[in-house]
């Protein structure tokens, strides 16, 4: 029961991440949207499949990913962001 | 607890579409990002599924590459100036 709320609210929080990544205008609009549902919505799901499995081997495996991609994610959106920044800062200059 | 699987799938199809019909290089890096992140939940649905942990180490090795994907294309694509400048070069000769 507490591993399907955790399932659905993650599902949630995704597929608003996605329509948001979809309908959005602008990039930083669009990055903004997406990383909630990369970081918070993943890992809402992993968590329910975690508390679904209560098996060892599949607990720690998760528990490898759910770390790993609360570590990545930020990191690939703040690298997004800058490569953004700095292109639209050498059209500017080309301009 | 199939219903997951189909939400997931269909998400991914979504997200196809900005992936194809991106205006940036960001744009398409973002929707790759995202589509990665949905392979990696749906690897991890079946192994809850079928009961068989591999997929979870096949989930773990794709979060790992598509991480180091993502930077390698930014990085690559961050230096635009040696394209440029040996294409002066050639005018400047």
């Amino acid at each position: 029961m507490i591993a399907y709320f955790f399932i659905i609210t993650g599902l949630l929080i995704m597929l608003f991440g996605v329509i948001g990544m979809i309908i959005l205008p602008g990039f930083l609009l669009r990055i903004h949207s997406s990383t909630k549902c990369g970081v918070t919505g993943a890992i809402n799901i992993l968590i329910g499949f975690m508390i679904h499995a209560s098996d060892f081997d599949f607990i720690l495996k998760l528990a490898l990913i759910v770390l790993f991609l609360f570590f990545t994610a930020p990191i690939i959106a703040h690298t997004l962001a800058v490569f953004h920044m700095q292109s639209k800062n050498i059209d500017s200059e080309e301009n | 607890m199939s219903w997951v699987l189909y939400i997931l799938i269909v998400l991914l199809v979504a997200g196809l579409y900005r992936l194809v019909r991106g205006p940036l290089l960001e744009d398409r890096l973002l929707a790759l990002n995202v589509i990665a992140v949905l392979i990696i939940l749906i690897m991890s649905y079946h192994a809850i599924a079928y009961g068989q942990s591999f997929y979870l180490d096949i989930a773990l090795v794709y979060a790992l590459l598509s991480f180091g994907d993502i930077l390698a294309f930014v990085k690559i694509s961050y230096i635009p100036s040696i394209i440029s400048k040996d294409e002066k070069r050639e005018d400047e000769e």
